[in-house]
């Protein structure tokens, strides 16, 4: 699976330089809400988190490029929890779930060069998510690999300077379960953040 | 791309990287209670219960057993109302569960800091960094003193099972920071949460 991620990424790049066609640099500010089975696990929206990236136009309206990101979700829950069936713990507890998203991914887009570039598309790629537990003097850490998909709505905006603009839009992530982590960690995330055009 | 757009996104890696999440956590936050129940047990088998005296380190000097009666009573409390009878004459008539209570306390201490953050012999550049001397971070000490109860429910006819030891059939613990806003009170509602959670399967 990597091996196909470094792939992509290559190819959006090699695209960025050898043609001419446009490239973005993108700096996101997004704002995460847990869904699904992390929803149970952490009910709280995060305010933190950001997603940086490239993308290289192969052809005017579709886009090749990779990003990486950082997310951090956590709440606090109380009650008693079993764990393995013959053990009851009682307590607070604080949860955490850092994300470390590494993907490739496609775009198509509508509008002209110069102008508001609506845009679909989707990434693929692993995310590295670390889970901690903390009750009590105690605290619980795993991180887990996880395959991400990531399908996304947008839009590219320049703004009055030359190059730059912003790019606004949501996203809707699955982390698929694996034998470390056992839950889909989805979330629905919002984002706003600025673009430089070349 | 101008070099000043990588600053920028670095300046918002940095900053927001210093938002990770951290909050005051009240030290009652920290109190907690396990319960934990041997599986190859039926509880339905016992029906007498006794309790020994409290155990505790005597050479710790800030216990003198304060709490022990108030902590048998309230195991005594929370038999009862689960369905068991006290044996009135262990010593004669072996009770099916004997419930021995301990409390534990220990000091715990954590060093942190020390070292050197730059322009030390083997960082980057060792020796005088920058035109400023190697800077050695202070040291800190943090001490924080910790509790248990641990209550132990033991089956005295299974005895010697594994190295001569006794089947333990449940235990119950309560663990957090000593603190001077402990008190009985306190430590008899933890108490009474620990055969709270453990009732769907001890209540006669």
């Amino acid at each position: 699976m990597k091996k196909y991620i470094l792939i992509a990424l290559v190819i959006g790049l090699a695209n960025s330089t050898v043609s001419a066609q446009m490239s973005v640099f993108k700096m996101d500010w997004n704002i995460g809400f847990p869904m699904g089975d992390m929803g149970d696990f952490i009910e709280d929206e995060s305010y933190r988190g950001f997603r940086i990236g490239g993308r290289a136009f192969i052809y005017d309206y579709l886009s090749v490029g990779g990003e990486a990101g950082w997310s951090v979700f956590n709440s606090s829950w109380e009650g008693v929890q079993n764990v393995d069936g013959n053990i009851d713990v009682s307590g607070k507890q604080f949860r955490y779930m850092n994300m470390y998203p590494i993907m490739a991914n496609a775009h198509y887009y509508l509008g002209d060069d110069g102008g508001v570039r609506p845009y679909l598309g989707t990434n693929a790629g692993v995310t590295f998510i670390n889970t901690r537990t903390e009750i009590g003097l105690w605290a619980i850490s795993e991180t887990s690999t996880h395959f991400t998909l990531a399908p996304e709505l947008g839009a590219l905006i320049p703004v009055g300077v030359a190059g730059a603009g912003l790019n606004i839009g949501a996203r809707y992530d699955v982390s698929f379960k694996t034998n470390k982590l056992d839950m889909n960690v989805q979330t629905f995330s919002l984002f706003l953040g600025f673009i430089f055009l070349n | 791309m101008k070099i000043s757009n990588y600053l920028v996104a670095l300046a918002v890696v940095i900053g927001l990287n210093s938002c990770y999440p951290s909050e005051e956590i009240p030290v009652s936050d920290l109190d907690i209670v396990i319960t934990y129940r041997n599986e190859d047990v039926n509880f339905s088998n016992y029906q007498t219960y006794a309790i020994s005296d409290v155990l505790f380190d005597p050479d710790y000097e800030d216990y003198n057993g304060e709490y022990d009666d108030s902590l048998i009573e309230q195991i005594r409390t929370n038999m009862n109302s689960l369905g068991y009878s006290e044996e009135a004459d262990p010593t004669n008539n072996t009770p099916d569960l004997v419930i021995v209570p301990e409390l534990i306390f220990s000091d715990n201490y954590i060093v942190g800091g020390g070292g050197c953050y730059y322009g030390c012999w083997g960082y980057p550049g060792g020796g005088w960094w920058g035109g400023y001397p190697p800077y050695y971070p202070p040291t800190y000490v943090v001490s924080y003193s910790e509790g248990t109860i641990l209550i132990h429910m033991i089956d005295p006819s299974q005895n010697g099972l594994v190295d001569n030891s006794y089947l333990s059939a449940w235990n119950g613990a309560v663990n957090g920071l000593l603190r001077k806003s402990i008190n009985e009170n306190l430590l008899d509602g933890y108490v009474d949460q620990a055969f709270a959670q453990s009732a769907y399967y001890l209540e006669k």
